[in-house]
């Protein structure tokens, strides 16, 4: 399993996202979409699955996949971490 | 009444951008737009010439008109957009046209596809669909609120293109299945989206399949529009689905079907466009979305009674 720092998801947050909140404030367990949240939207789902697919080379086809896996901050990293680890073993 | 407005509101947040075909989010009557009615005008136009219907529409379109004057001031303020010069009476006339326009949807959907599609007597740049079909990567279909929309599936099925429509939930599930149907008569897909923010995934899905994914681009958003500006203003556009265009590099192609004068068709297909990302993504959608709008400006200037947009689009409402 691969970490991916906090910092980290916070610059793809930042960078692929319209976020209405200072990066800093995001913790492992800011949720991403829905009541109390970031409050990204399918605009910022679309962008934040391809800047995902660009920066770590993993893409996301599944929406159950991509609900369960951007869930919050920490399933993201949880799911980065055990897809990038996957991917560098297979290879 | 709250609650539908409660869920239509959330629709609209959770899909920000994505234009769909939506009925659900119009401002229709609750008692008209519901499946039953759509099953009776199917029983007219299987009993009843077509000239009777169309006549019978356009009468019931004028005296909804007569009787529903603020909804004619919002097609006036629309219509107003793209010629100051346009009055209440042009605004009527969208009625007595849409009724016309539902005649022919009834009657169309009764119809065998092949003998449906000949009511498009005239294909303009259909070269253009096939140019994209042989690429391989599907292709984005953006249209408007404008004629009988439906027709642009059958046209694509005719050509042997895979077509699906992104539509929104319609009120009731009995009314998304009538509709689902009605257009699988015609080879054309519904792909239902407004309840997931990962709906796109479905959409690209289909676009890597090489399927032609159509949607209507000219509708307001009450947090995220992208502004397009036409001659007397400026209208609202929910262009989001354009970046999954450019994320997938694939051709987005503007069309419109318009009934000329003698009740046939004529399809108005316009050069591909590639969307390339620019200097952020609200630039990306108001560059892309402003090209959409001038290629559609001739044709909606030259038909604006066939223009059914039924809520308020300018950017100042």
């Amino acid at each position: 399993m691969t970490e991916i720092s906090l910092h980290d998801l916070r610059k793809l947050l930042v960078d692929n996202c319209m976020l209405k909140v200072a990066p800093e404030e995001i913790q492992p367990e800011t949720l991403l979409f829905g009541p109390g949240s970031l409050g990204l939207d399918s605009i910022d789902a679309l962008q934040l699955t391809v800047g995902i697919e660009k920066t770590y080379g993993v893409p996301i086809k599944d929406p159950a996949e991509a609900r369960e896996a951007l869930h919050s901050v920490e399933t993201l990293q949880k799911w980065l971490g055990a897809r990038i680890g996957s991917n560098s073993k297979s290879a | 009444m709250a609650r539908r407005a409660d869920r239509i509101k959330f629709e609209v947040r959770v899909t920000r951008g994505f234009p769909v075909a939506s009925p659900a989010r119009a401002p229709h009557s609750a008692k008209l737009y519901r499946a039953s009615v759509f099953e009776a005008g199917e029983w007219l136009a299987r009993r009843l010439p077509l000239g009777v219907t169309r006549t019978l529409a356009a009468w019931a379109g004028w005296l909804y008109a007569w009787t529903h004057p603020q909804r004619v001031a919002v097609i006036l303020q629309n219509l107003r957009l793209l010629n100051p010069a346009l009055d209440k009476k042009s605004a009527r006339r969208v009625y007595s046209e849409f009724g016309k326009t539902l005649a022919d949807y009834f009657y169309l959907g009764t119809r065998p596809a092949a003998q449906a599609a000949e009511i498009i007597a005239q294909k303009d740049d259909h070269h253009y669909f096939r140019q994209a079909r042989d690429l391989g990567k599907g292709a984005l279909v953006v249209t408007a609120h404008f004629g009988l929309f439906e027709l642009g599936g059958l046209a694509l099925a005719q050509e042997a293109i895979p077509a699906v429509v992104l539509t929104y939930p319609e009120p009731s599930r009995a009314l998304t299945d009538w509709r689902a149907q009605f257009r699988r008569r015609w080879n054309v897909d519904t792909l239902e989206v407004g309840q997931d923010s990962f709906a796109f995934l479905h959409i690209a899905e289909r676009l890597r399949r090489g399927d032609f994914v159509a949607c209507l681009i000219d509708r307001p958003h009450p947090t995220d529009d992208t502004p397009v500006f036409w001659p007397n203003g400026a209208a609202r556009f929910s262009a989001g689905i354009l970046l999954l265009a450019a994320h997938g590099d694939v051709p987005v192609i503007p069309a419109l079907i318009v009934r000329q004068a003698d009740g046939s068709y004529r399809s108005h297909v316009f050069p591909p466009i590639f969307v390339r990302p620019r200097q952020s993504r609200a630039e990306t959608l108001r560059f892309y979305s402003q090209q959409i709008a001038d290629t559609f400006l001739p044709v909606l200037c030259a038909y604006p009674e066939q223009w059914y947009q039924f809520v308020p689009l300018s950017a100042s409402s």
